[in-house]
């Protein structure tokens, strides 16, 4: 933030982390400024997040659409001495033999009324094979559902009409608990440092999700009553801390989940408004480290039905890794950390309107920016694009360092320039001052680049080491599907360039975009689909990459950014 | 002589581990002793690598790479006379499992010249207290990622009293949430924030 008016003196730790400059032009770390006094302030551009880009189509998948709750407009007889039926037997009679009761109170208390009301002329929603309410009139096909995917930094509500599978709204925001710490780790910490910590997480996400839903809805015109169903999927920690639950088997080993199954709660039990008896489905988790998402993009890639050597990267901050043979599936979480969302990058943000998503560098440097605007970050896509630009110009060598102007050969002039020293050390500027939003440079420093290769390194190693426990290896895999929100930008000759994913023939590496979000969907609006889930779930083996030998000299042979695996290490 | 030595150094602080392999090699059949190669060679070349991090020079991957290259030339010392600065027994602590620290930490230790005992992660306080003893160690160095495990480490020092240890090993202890009043709270005799300020506070920690 930089002081407009008001002061507030530096701290140590300021004076690592701003230039001289910087902090005599008024900017200071929030984190860090004690308020004793009036002040005004301005928040950077890249602080501000406006519209998120986030992708919503998946891989063409055809699929039967047969939600688990469906609604039947009924024409009941009026009861009469020769038809003295009760009002619940007069509906169930209507419906299918093995539509129960409602399992809610609320129902059955509502239901002598709306028959009365609207002449016995009635509509009734079913969920699995219980009653869930019945409505006044025909209100005809309006039933929605909603599929969420909690990712540990963004939140994507997805509103969808049942009886077609169309998908009529989406709204996403930043999660919430990032507030609480950006990592899973810390915010598991504080989950069990005591009941507070956790009501706070949980009420975060919760309320998140209720006002994200309250959008997309207002948007496509949509009532909440009309929403009967909820499906989430969001790795192991993300739904302890939605459900409450305490999350005191996750911080320790073994690291045991509360539970695994899919779990059906009340929506009213978390506080998200749709209809009243409206459900939230909970996708089943695969273990301590890989949960429901995971099941979400295997669900979506079908890779339980593959035929071959398979492999998704779900590349955020942790990287959820599917290896996939003939049917048969494994699953890994590497610690890549938040590098390619933007975090612990100097001039980093997330995918918004602002960040630098794509670099190359020819006779000079071209970038392009989300939104069309200037620039005022640089993001996850953004970065991997740099630094395999930067190594190919030679700026960067393969072992990651960030030469000098002086140690540069071969590089045109305007990109050797590019590299500027200053107090902190070495980087190289993408947009000057002059082009940028905020009036600050975007700059890629000697340790950006460290911080992506640690990243790369512990995805590359992920995947290498997951395939060799199988006894095979990286330049085998028939297929590599990349997703995320980050998987979907990414330029995949970047990828291939530093070593992030193996080097395979371009037509076999596949970005499937927010593959998790689209299981999640799909769950929705199938009950066969969502019942693959919960086998696909069941079936995956979980391997647990710190156990695993290797993993350490793994990561250090993956941190060299050049293509991988390399000619020598083919046998 | 000293050439080789020379180039010997080079060859691990750039982490290049064939040109090492080929050059420890090269060194022995010169006849040069093993405990002057481990001195003077690679003590020596991770020492540089140690300053080189402390000035922001270097990085963990070149940490990781230079240790990778290391490795391959103490292996060859093997059943070759070394003299030892002491011995370290290390491990991540109970119901962790986070070891990329910890494993960074050994290196460099060992690359000090240094005989480490890695127990790996998951490791009780009975376990370290028992290594401790077995191995006759002048220091226990102790890792933990999570706030939720570093509880053990109290419980470490409190067994090593026990033991009747205070004092004759020492505890140094590392990792994300661990800080120095933590380690002076629990009584703790050192703490370092990375990998190359652990080796210094390991060799003060043998002289005090």
């Amino acid at each position: 933030m930089r002081v407009m008016a008001g002061a507030v003196a530096p701290t140590p730790a300021e004076g690592k982390v701003l230039s001289a400059e910087e902090m005599a032009e008024g900017w200071r770390l929030a984190c860090q400024s004690q308020v004793s006094a009036d002040m005004s302030v301005e928040l950077p551009a890249s602080a501000l997040i406006v519209a998120h880009r986030i992708q919503i189509e998946g891989i063409g998948q055809e699929v039967t659409v047969e939600p688990n709750v469906t609604k039947t407009a009924l024409r009941l007889p009026t009861p009469s001495t020769e038809d003295p039926r009760d009002d619940l037997t007069r509906v169930l009679d209507a419906l299918d033999d093995e539509v129960r009761p409602p399992s809610s109170v609320q129902a059955l208390r509502d239901l002598p009324g709306v028959l009365r009301q609207s002449s016995f002329h009635v509509t009734a929603v079913v969920a699995g094979k219980t009653l869930m309410a019945v409505e006044p009139g025909d209100t005809g096909d309006a039933a929605y559902g909603v599929a969420i995917d909690i990712g540990t930094t963004t939140v994507v509500v997805y509103l969808c009409h049942l009886a077609t599978g169309e998908l009529v709204g989406v709204a996403s925001e930043l999660n919430p608990q990032a507030q609480f710490g950006e990592d899973v780790i810390s915010r598991l910490q504080i989950a069990v440092s005591g009941a507070e910590g956790l009501a706070r997480l949980h009420g975060a996400i919760t309320q998140a999700i209720d006002r994200l839903i309250g959008r997309a809805a207002e948007e496509a015109g949509v009532a909440r009553e009309h929403i009967y169903e909820i499906v989430i999927v969001g790795n192991t920690c993300m739904s302890h801390l939605l459900l409450g639950l305490h999350p005191v088997g996750l911080v320790r080993l073994p690291f045991v989940p509360a539970f695994k199954g899919a779990q059906t709660v009340r929506a009213a039990e978390l506080g998200i408004r749709i209809h009243g008896d409206g459900q939230v489905y909970v996708v089943p988790n695969i273990g301590g480290y890989v949960g429901a998402d995971t099941v979400g993009v295997i669900l979506a890639s079908e890779l339980d039905e593959a035929k071959g050597l398979q492999v998704a990267v779900d590349i955020g901050t942790n990287g959820e890794i599917v290896v996939a043979q003939d049917g048969e599936l494994w699953a890994c979480s590497t610690a890549a950390g938040p590098a390619f969302e933007g975090a612990k990058i100097s001039r980093g943000m997330r995918a918004a309107t602002g960040a630098i998503d794509k670099v190359s560098i020819d006779g000079d440097v071209t970038y392009h920016v989300l939104g069309e605007v200037r620039p005022t970050g640089i993001c996850g896509s953004g970065l991997v694009d740099a630094v395999a630009e930067m190594t190919r110009m030679g700026v960067v060598d393969k072992s990651g360092r960030l030469r000098s102007q002086e140690d540069v050969n071969g590089a045109p002039e305007k990109v050797r320039r590019r590299i500027v020293q200053n107090e902190s050390g070495l980087e190289f500027v993408l947009a000057a001052g002059d082009e940028s939003g905020s009036g600050r440079p975007i700059a890629i420093t000697a340790r950006d680049v460290r911080e992506a290769q640690l990243a790369k390194g512990a995805i590359y190693a992920g995947v290498d080491l997951l395939l060799r426990s199988l006894g095979r290896r990286p330049e085998e895999v028939d297929r590599l599907l990349l997703a995320g929100a980050f998987g979907n930008y990414i330029r995949r000759e970047s990828a291939v360039a530093i070593g992030l994913v193996p080097d395979l023939p371009a037509e076999r590496i596949v970005s499937i975009g927010n593959a998790a979000g689209l299981g999640a969907r799909l769950a929705l609006c199938s009950i066969s689909l969502r019942r693959r889930a919960e086998g696909i779930a069941r079936r995956v083996r979980h391997v647990e990459l710190s156990e695993e030998e290797g993993f350490y000299d793994r990561f250090a042979e993956a941190m060299a950014l050049r293509p991988m695996p390399g000619p020598g290490e083919q046998e | 002589m000293m050439a080789v030595l020379e180039q010997l150094r080079e060859a691990i602080i750039s982490g290049n581990r064939d040109q090492t392999k080929a050059l420890t090699q090269q060194a022995l059949s010169e006849g040069i002793p093993a405990k002057q190669i481990v001195v003077d060679g690679i003590a020596a070349a991770m020492a540089v690598v140690g300053e080189k991090f402390r000035n922001n020079e270097f990085f963990v991957p070149e940490l990781l790479i230079a240790q990778r290259a290391m490795k391959e030339s103490l292996k060859m010392m093997s059943g070759e006379s070394v003299d030892y600065v002491g011995t370290v027994v290390i491990g991540t602590v109970k119901g962790d499992l986070h070891d990329i620290g910890k494993n960074l930490v050994a290196a460099m230790l060992e690359g000090a010249g240094f005989k480490v005992v890695d127990l790996g992660v998951d490791v009780s306080p009975d376990q370290f207290v028992k290594a401790a003893a077995d191995n006759n160690a002048n220091l226990i160095a102790m890792s933990a990622l999570l706030t939720t495990t570093m509880g053990s480490m109290k419980d470490t020092v409190e067994a090593l009293g026990k033991a009747g240890l205070a004092g004759k090993t020492k505890v140094i202890i590392g990792g994300a949430p661990v800080t120095q009043s933590y380690a002076s709270e629990i009584k703790a005799d050192g703490y370092a924030p990375d990998a190359a300020s652990a080796v210094d506070m390991a060799k003060s920690l043998l002289v005090a």
